[in-house]
């Protein structure tokens, strides 16, 4: 090759390279589960389609009179004459107190409405009606299903049917059903199903539900179990090889071997555990071995091992409330749950002061205490390592905390999800909510 | 090769150099050096005598150099692209040298500007793994220069200059979001200065006939970063109210000490080089940078602030070998070095994976135009990094047994030009 022959390949070379180089990137996620998380929203649980809301505020169920199955969506944005996707139908948005409507809504005549002073208040196609944004009419078929023309004034309202039935051809479609959610866990079966604690009317059962979307969770109509709580899924073959389950009296935990991998039927229990004080378990298969981790008494998170359906002891120490860093003045543990890594990862309940006191004139304000999930984990079923900070940490602003408690964790796409019963910062709980790994 | 010039070179062989952060130590400086795996210290080209070999600067003439440089690097953590930034840029090379008496007198500058900005900068949360010589931000403009003279009976040259590179400072960003009779409105300034730095370079030659030693000192450099923001916050009825300053103090880019010995020795058109680098990585600042926030509204929470760890790094030895074959209008050159790890053993967050360097590359000389004599080289290099398994103490920490490793690319060109 002549020089001038080299010198033009060599150029030509450089200037293929010139280029300006791309932003700074972080560091890839490798291995998931040990956050940091980041909330993906709050999780949309249905029940025949009626929206589940949290029970503690003691209103009752709601439904709204339809003409006949509302047209279905995904979104809100698919809806039109004023409804609103709820558990995938477009509907009036219902509603007993204002805890039900979104932040900045009110709850005005059984259907949540932004409050306003004149029409300019309201969005594009809504008209300032008694202190709410309504939407004008001028008969039924302008309303979204389950709200009525009030001919009147002209603007649509919610048409329910708490106690009196619907008029006419009309039919009462459940809207509003109040129940407590707790202690969800990932089923891991194909169709991204969930086992869930549900308390209402009919009492304290386990259920199985489904996410039809991201955020949006499909309550079966029937329990799975009856009389107990806290499910905790063993994972075994294709699918689900059992369920452990916590006494409704905290008297001891029961395995209840699933009669197919999806885990729709489950045998009658067996005993696991007996013992005062036993809440909450987990499991995950650790290094080929079943671990099991339950809360005891508020005070320690202990384990042991299933090994052919009855629990052995585990050389791993108990969890104990002055184990916990990044909490202050630490009240209980409860409700653990397990990830199986290339380390096994130990999620616990924490009830103790996340937040800093603060100081207004001189005057000491202590902060208030809270739920959230601690971080444990043990490279080798016996060393035990505890996180320096505490795993999840929602904020109301700068110095209230939000409450998190009876994670369940499962890792998708190469990135954790964790499934948490929320609290608000009065520690209320405001049902299930999902935090994501980037 | 005479006894003597191998006890010359096991001698400088048992001495140890360095392995920089800065862009022109990881990969080399023009294509000449980088096809010598940056061993030709005792037998540098003179236009790049204020990076590669200080006492070069003497030698009598005009040189300038113009060259760029891409390398790419595909390290993965824990099997996951590590994500990190290609590194290019241009490298401009100017020396000077003539004969005065019975010595001759010289300086000669470099400077390397990376594409797309003066430097990039990158912090990261402390929960990750600290990245050492790879990290994405390291890259940076630079400028060395130096001067030196030489005693042309003797053969013993000596060198000294500095390596400039700019800290960051100033006033920081302030930010000011107060509300009025018509609205919210936001007034805001930065103020950043790049404040100029000098780390010491020094050097010091002896040759005779085809044998040279060689021997180079360069301080330690790196770019403090001292950046304050403030935001305060005034709206009617907003409960975040009130002035909050989060404050960035760190070192990044850490380009440790290095002390290097090296020798050349040749024969016909076969030219040896060799180079031991001792690298002071010991001595290196905590590679994050330290944060601290302190909020201040209607109440008063609490400063949270933290401050890094010193990374606890060994000092490393790496040996450079280098040959090359120069007849009339051509030339041809192999290089390699082994880079060991300046991590520190287990646990360790550090990522720093030891290196293989292997290079290759040649050299045309073009037609003399105007009196100008011109070459034109070329290089490639592979750098294979070594698996280094990240062990922590504590198996909550994200990345505790994460595996770092991969290989980087390496390829430059030059364009020499000298007046006798």
């Amino acid at each position: 090759m002549s020089p001038r022959a080299l010198l033009a390949l060599v150029a030509l070379a450089s200037a293929s390279a010139c280029g300006l180089p791309g932003e700074p990137s972080l560091t890839p996620r490798v291995d998931p589960g040990k956050g940091p998380f980041f909330d993906a929203g709050a999780v949309e649980v249905c029940a025949e389609g009626a929206r589940v809301v949290p029970a503690s505020d003691g209103a009752g169920a709601l439904g709204l009179c339809v003409d006949g199955p509302p047209p279905p969506c995904s979104s809100t944005a698919a809806c039109d004459r004023g409804g609103r996707c709820v558990c995938g139908a477009c509907v009036v948005p219902a509603c007993v107190t204002e805890r039900d409507c979104e932040e900045g809504e009110l709850c005005r005549g059984g259907a949540c409405a932004r409050g306003c002073q004149a029409d300019a208040g309201c969005a594009p196609g809504e008209r300032c009606d008694k202190g709410a944004c309504r939407r004008p009419c001028a008969a039924h078929a302008d309303c979204a299903a389950g709200a009525t023309c009030d001919t009147l004034d002209g603007v649509c309202l919610a048409a329910t049917c708490a106690a009196a039935g619907c008029p006419g051809a009309r039919t009462c479609r459940p809207a509003r059903a109040p129940l407590a959610l707790d202690e969800p866990d990932w089923l891991g079966t194909p169709d991204d199903a969930v086992l869930v604690e549900v308390t209402g009317a009919a009492g304290r059962e386990v259920r199985r539900a489904v996410f039809t979307s991201p955020l949006r969770l499909s309550l079966d109509a029937d329990a799975l179990v009856v009389g107990a709580r806290a499910p905790a899924v063993v994972p075994g073959g294709a699918g689900v090889s059992a369920v452990v389950t916590a006494r409704e009296d905290a008297s001891g935990l029961d395995l209840r071997r699933a009669r197919d991998p999806a885990a729709r039927e489950l045998e009658a229990p067996t005993p696991l555990l007996v013992d005062d004080g036993v809440e909450a378990p987990a499991v995950a298969v650790f290094r080929g071995e079943t671990w099991l981790a339950w809360a005891w008494r508020g005070e320690e998170i202990r384990f042991g091992k299933i090994i052919d359906g009855a629990l052995a002891p585990a050389a791993l120490p108990a969890i104990r409330r002055a184990d916990v860093r990044g909490a202050r003045a630490v009240s209980r543990l409860s409700s653990p749950a397990l990830l199986a890594r290339d380390v096994l990862l130990i999620y616990v309940t924490v009830r103790g002061v996340e937040g800093e006191p603060a100081i207004e004139h001189g005057t000491s304000l202590p902060a208030d205490e809270n739920d959230s999930v601690a971080l444990f984990a043990t490279p080798d079923g016996a060393r035990l390592d505890a996180a320096a900070h505490l795993l999840v940490a929602r904020r109301a602003n700068l110095r209230t905390y939000l409450g998190e408690r009876a994670p369940s964790v499962r890792v998708r796409d190469g990135a954790a999800e964790l499934l948490f019963v929320a609290a608000d910062a009065a520690g209320t709980q405001d049902g299930l909510a999902l935090l994501r790994e980037p | 090769m005479t006894s003597r010039a191998r006890r010359v070179l096991l001698a400088a062989l048992a001495w140890a150099t360095a392995a920089d952060a800065r862009d022109d130590a990881l990969f080399g400086r023009g294509a000449r050096s980088g096809a010598l795996a940056a061993s030709d210290v005792a037998d540098a080209d003179p236009t790049v005598a204020a990076v590669a070999g200080p006492t070069r600067a003497s030698s009598p003439g005009l040189r300038a150099q113009l060259g760029y440089r891409v390398a790419h690097t595909r390290m993965t953590l824990g099997g996951a692209p590590a994500g990190l930034l290609d590194h290019r840029g241009v490298d401009l090379d100017l020396q000077l040298a003539r004969r005065v008496g019975p010595v001759d007198l010289g300086v000669a500058a470099s400077m390397h500007l990376p594409d797309g900005g003066a430097a990039w900068l990158a912090f990261r949360p402390r929960s990750e793994p600290v990245w050492l010589r790879w990290d994405a931000g390291s890259e940076r403009a630079t400028f060395d220069g130096v001067a030196a003279v030489s005693h042309r009976a003797s053969g013993v040259g000596l060198a000294l200059g500095a390596s400039v590179s700019a800290s960051s400072g100033g006033r920081g960003v302030d930010l000011s979001l107060p509300q009025d009779e018509r609205g919210p409105h936001a007034d805001g300034a930065a103020d950043v200065e790049l404040a100029y730095r000098a780390a010491p370079i020094v050097g010091a030659s002896w040759e005779r006939g085809p044998v040279a030693l060689a021997a180079r000192y360069r301080g330690a450099t790196s770019i403090p970063v001292a950046l304050p923001t403030t935001a305060t916050v005034s709206f009617h009825d907003n409960p975040l109210n009130g002035v909050t300053t989060v404050r960035v103090d760190g070192v990044v880019a850490y380009d440790p000490a290095a002390l290097t010995l090296a020798s050349r020795a040749r024969a016909g058109a076969w030219t040896l080089t060799t180079a031991v680098d001792y690298t002071r990585w010991s001595a290196a600042p905590p590679v994050a940078a330290s944060l601290a926030i302190d909020v201040r509204l209607g109440l008063e929470p609490y400063t949270p602030s933290g401050v890094a760890s010193r990374p606890r790094l060994r000092d490393t030895v790496t040996p450079r070998l280098g040959l090359s074959l120069d007849r009339a209008w051509w030339s041809a050159r192999v290089g390699a070095a082994l880079e060991p790890s300046a991590s520190p053993g287990a646990p360790t967050d550090v990522i720093d994976p030891t290196r293989t360097a292997l290079s290759l590359g040649g050299g045309v000389a073009l037609p003399r135009a105007a009196g100008v004599e011109a070459k034109l080289d070329a290089f490639a290099a592979w750098h294979h990094l070594w698996s280094q398994r990240l062990s922590t103490s504590d198996a909550t920490r994200p990345f505790s047994g994460a595996i770092a490793r991969g290989d980087a690319w390496i390829a430059g060109a030059s364009l020499r030009g000298a007046l006798p």
